[in-house]
């Protein structure tokens, strides 16, 4: 029996921004990639499931080529998964779609009875990839996996809730589950990092694999966006303090301007934390206003 | 035959001698069960003794320091004067007379063998006489002190005394034999008469008491009482090796003989970087305690020489506030364990009963806060803590496990290099904002290197102490240098038992310590200056460390810090750091700072300096919040307010946060101001 885990890697959020560095960001102790959370607690899933399981049972980690995915899949060896797969494209740009797609390729040549994501991704909040690659599958997608177990054989039993929502569900396999809680993945043992060498790591290029012919990509383009903007000044720079610049608020090496605690009524604070954005550039002026204002 | 009478008008016969002396086996003839009956008292000695030798023999190699270190001095010192018993009770006394009787008693019985089969004239005139007065006077004290130990037993209500029977039962025999002894002594003095009987106190007051005896009749009761006290004292003697109660005897002064008599490092240490590059089989190599091999010879003989006192418990935080740590059940859990795997607890790795993790629970395990209270307070020197470290490396390298919230913090280590998640960014701002100078290019003296340790993401209180060291520093004008990119001494890894994450990351700090020239580290956390004085030697660093309560006190010595002081008096009660004081012996240096400051009257709690109580944090706890009822920082708060204090001084970030949250549970919280010396210190030195 074949478990597979699809995981991403996401900025550590914890890691706050260092003002007044021109450093690249990723470049920084403390911003690397980490496994989404949601996908730490999938492999936990996988893990029990294994260690309950009455038949043989292979865990797959796998992620789609993307910074840190190695890393993420390296972490997930060393805590008992027995396969890492990444699947890698050159010049690749991440999109929900695709990525389903490129998964789902790969899912036909090695394909696995339970298939495991976790519900949200901790930096976008989305959760469509399972959702999607399910769809191109044609398997059935559980979302909002709080606990999962063994059902005799061949199916498995899970709870999902969603706020005030609780359901039992029992489903035969091949099926896939959108992990929202669970255990925490237990902690890598010595000998697990000793077996998580990345070169256990198995490449695949997305071009080995046949295409989707239901989903591919047939142009791709960065949105342009206005200049002077956030958005912009973002995309040509990877530090905080060469935005700055590029906005010309407080530049870079300039002394952080005193904090000030806004007190008042919360549409007074509102109006005046508006006027500050305008006033330092942060939004278009004439692009936003609070309701009831003229 | 003549006939005597006493004070009180009471007759008894009277033996006139011309020489003071006795018959040794008066009325006793079937001499050769005597003697059987003492031969098998040595074999069961001696089997005792080698079983005992056998399982110490069957632990690892100890690492040869610390079987080699001959502390004989120091041994025979605190043997002869009890002085690790000293304390609030009176268990020194009552084991001094015990041991003292139990000696001397011992001396005599050698001595009477010697005389009887050598020459009689050594049991005749003086000898005869001092002999006899030391012997009674030796049982009347291995008595009283029995009673009294029984008396103490019994009516102290404090959780710490372990009512067991068998400590029951161990003095109740000891002071059985003394009794018999005394009995069998009035016995004969009663129906033979003794001219020198005021030489045996003990013995004569016992005859006054005997009602009379015919000569027949009182010769039976005399064997009978003889025989009783030959086989209860020789059936105490093979005893010894086999009782938890008394085997410390043989084993205990060997273990404190064997004992470092400097600072121990936490735990025996493992190169991991060289384990990694053999590349071993899981199971091959010994990372902690897992199974009956794992223990060493060192901490086996410690086991031996645990006499299950219980004083370890005393100032245990976990145990005080009723957790389910019993640091004295732990060891003795242990040794069960290890002579439970049986071919003299040897064991083979990975044939295990089970894991010693198992064997201790894994709440006790995870319960204790690394203090090393329970090493400061017991008698034997037994090194508990290094072995609760060690249990739990076998856990967490081993098996990856360990409670959810201590993964956590170590998962936080790997990925930021900080035990709280927190960036580079926290120490960076703060770094900035001191507008530390570069120090002169031309200086006599290499710049100190200040060490900062882990910012914590919304902590006010380590930035402000640290802003103070620094403001000290430089109105001193002492050069130093704050590294930009250190991160976590990696304490929290080892402490709970991830020894790999802590080497890495420790030989990363050495790389950037040595890199930026420095030759000596100024340090204020306690855990920092531990693992960086202690252990980073043994990953091959080569500077210097230096504690700030070292620093100052010698500035202060040599009047280079002067200050105002406090305009209005202040009343100030210090905390101690288990990592100062215990770990280090610096608990004179803090004071002597605050003392030095005018206008500030320090206080002392109760439990202080060495024996000081635990404020709950350590041993990874800081990170782990268990639900507890009570909480170590709540109790030592309350100690700490019965002094009265303006300010309560700690020297650790670690204390500080836990006597904040104690002192915000209070339901009505004094007016008490929770402050690191070194902010007092910055206050009084303004000027």
């Amino acid at each position: 029996m074949r478990i597979a885990l699809f995981a991403r890697p996401v900025q550590n959020p914890a890691a706050g921004i260092e003002t007044g560095s021109t450093r690249v960001l990723e470049q920084l102790r403390g911003y690397e990639a980490i496994p989404n959370p949601m996908d730490e607690m999938g492999l936990e899933v996988a893990l029990r499931l294994r260690d309950e399981a009455s038949v043989p049972v292979t865990i797959t980690a796998c992620s789609v080529g993307m910074e840190g995915s190695r890393k993420v899949l390296t972490e997930f060896l060393s805590c008992g998964a027995d396969e890492a797969v990444c699947i890698e494209e050159a010049g690749w740009e991440p999109d929900g779609a695709v990525v389903a797609a490129r998964l789902s390729e790969y899912y036909r040549t090695e394909p696995a009875d339970l298939c495991l994501f976790g519900a949200r991704d901790l930096d976008t909040g989305a959760g469509e990839v399972g959702p999607m690659f399910a769809a191109l599958e044609g398997i059935p997608y559980i979302d909002s996996v709080v606990k999962v177990w063994w059902s005799g054989d061949g199916q498995i039993e899970v709870t999902r809730k969603q706020k005030r929502l609780r359901e039992e569900i029992r489903l035969e396999l091949p099926a896939c589950l959108g992990i929202l809680r669970g255990e925490p993945l237990r902690y890598p043992s010595f000998w697990g990092k000793l077996e998580a060498d990345p070169s256990r790591i198995r490449a695949i290029s997305a071009s080995d694999v046949p295409r989707e012919p239901r989903l591919e990509r047939k142009k791709f383009s960065r949105p342009k966006p206005k200049r002077g903007s956030v958005a912009n000044a973002y995309a040509e720079t990877r530090s905080v303090d060469q935005m700055r610049q590029a906005l010309g608020i407080a530049g870079a090496g300039a002394q952080q301007k005193e904090d000030s605690f806004l007190k008042g009524d919360p549409q007074e604070v509102a109006q005046r934390i508006l006027e500050k954005l305008k006033e330092e550039k942060v939004i278009d002026s004439d692009s936003l206003s609070l309701e009831g204002e003229g | 035959m003549p006939i005597g009478t006493d004070s009180l008008g009471k007759v008894f016969p009277l033996k006139m001698l011309d020489t003071p002396t006795r018959e040794i086996f008066w009325q006793i003839d079937a001499q050769w069960v005597f003697y059987a009956l003492s031969f098998a008292t040595m074999v069961a000695l001696s089997f005792g003794l080698f079983k005992g030798i056998r399982f110490i023999r069957g632990g690892s190699g100890s690492s040869a320091r610390s079987m080699r270190t001959l502390g004989v001095r120091v041994t025979l010192t605190d043997i002869l004067s009890h002085r690790p018993l000293a304390g609030e009770d009176n268990s020194r006394w009552w084991h001094l007379l015990i041991f003292y009787g139990f000696v001397l008693l011992f001396f005599v019985t050698c001595y009477l063998m010697l005389a009887h089969y050598v020459h009689e004239a050594l049991f005749t005139g003086t000898p005869y006489l001092l002999v006899s007065l030391v012997a009674d006077l030796a049982g009347a004290a291995v008595l009283l002190g029995a009673l009294v130990a029984l008396f103490t037993i019994r009516r102290d209500p404090s959780p710490a005394r372990d009512r067991t029977l068998g400590k029951v039962v161990v003095l109740s025999l000891l002071g059985l034999v003394c009794v018999t002894g005394f009995l069998v002594e009035g016995l004969r003095i009663h129906v033979e008469g003794d001219s020198w009987k005021m030489w045996s106190p003990v013995g004569a007051f016992v005859s006054w008491l005997l009602p009379s005896l015919a000569e027949p009749e009182g010769h039976g009761v005399f064997k009978t009482f003889w025989w009783l006290h030959s086989i209860l004292a020789l059936g105490l003697l093979a005893w010894i090796p086999l009782s938890a109660r008394l085997r410390h005897m043989l084993f205990l002064p060997l273990h404190r003989a064997t004992t470092p008599l400097e600072p121990r490092s936490l735990s025996s240490f493992i190169d991991v970087e060289a384990i990694r590059t053999s590349n071993p089989s899981p199971g091959a190599v010994r990372l902690g305690i897992e199974t009956p091999a794992d223990t060493t010879q060192k901490q086996r003989l410690g086991l031996l020489a645990c006499m299950d006192c219980g004083r370890c418990e005393r100032l245990c935080p976990a145990f005080q506030t009723g957790q389910s740590l019993t640091p004295r059940k732990v060891l003795q859990d242990l040794r069960d364990y290890v002579v439970q795997s049986g071919e003299g607890g040897k064991g083979g790795r990975g044939q295990s009963l089970s894991p010693a993790s198992e064997a201790i629970t894994p709440s006790s395990l995870w319960a204790c806060r690394l203090c090393r209270a329970c090493e400061e307070l017991c008698p034997a020197g037994i090194g508990h803590v290094s072995q609760m470290v060690e249990m739990r490396r076998a856990e967490v390298l081993g098996h990856g496990r360990l409670p959810d919230e201590g993964a956590a913090a170590l998962r936080n280590l790997i990925r930021t290099g900080n035990p709280y998640g927190a960036g580079p960014s926290e120490r960076a701002s703060w770094t900035r904002e001191q507008r530390i100078p570069p120090p002169p290019a031309e200086i006599p003296e290499k710049p100190l290197f200040l060490w900062t340790g882990c910012f914590q993401p919304g902590d006010e209180q380590k930035p402000r102490v640290l802003s103070c060291l620094v403001g000290l520093l430089k109105d001193l004008e002492i050069p130093f240098l704050i590294p930009e990119d250190t991160s976590c001494c990696g304490d929290p890894a080892r402490i709970l038992g991830d020894e790999d994450l802590f080497q890495a990351l420790a030989r990363e700090q050495i790389e950037k310590i040595e890199a930026s020239g420095a030759e000596q580290v100024l340090v204020h956390c306690p855990h920092c200056y531990t693992v960086l004085k202690d252990v980073y030697p043994l990953l091959g660093a080569r500077f210097s460390v230096i504690h700030t309560s070292e620093l100052f006190q010698e500035l202060v010595q040599e009047k280079k810090l002067q200050g105002r002081g406090f305009p209005n008096p202040l009343s100030v009660v210090y905390h101690d750091p288990c990592f100062l004081s215990r770990y280090q012996g610096l608990a004179d240096a803090p004071r002597f700072v605050l003392e030095g400051l005018p206008g500030l009257d320090l206080r002392e709690p109760p439990r202080a300096r060495r024996e000081g109580f635990c404020c709950g944090a350590g041993g990874g706890h800081f990170f782990m919040d268990l639900d507890l009822q009570e909480r170590p920082s709540s109790q030592r708060l309350e100690e700490m307010l019965a002094q009265g204090p303006e300010v309560l001084a700690v020297s650790c970030g670690f204390c500080f946060s836990m006597f904040d949250d104690a002192l915000r549970r209070l339901p009505e919280p004094p007016a008490l101001r929770i402050a690191d010396w070194l902010e007092l210190l910055k206050e009084a030195s303004e000027k």
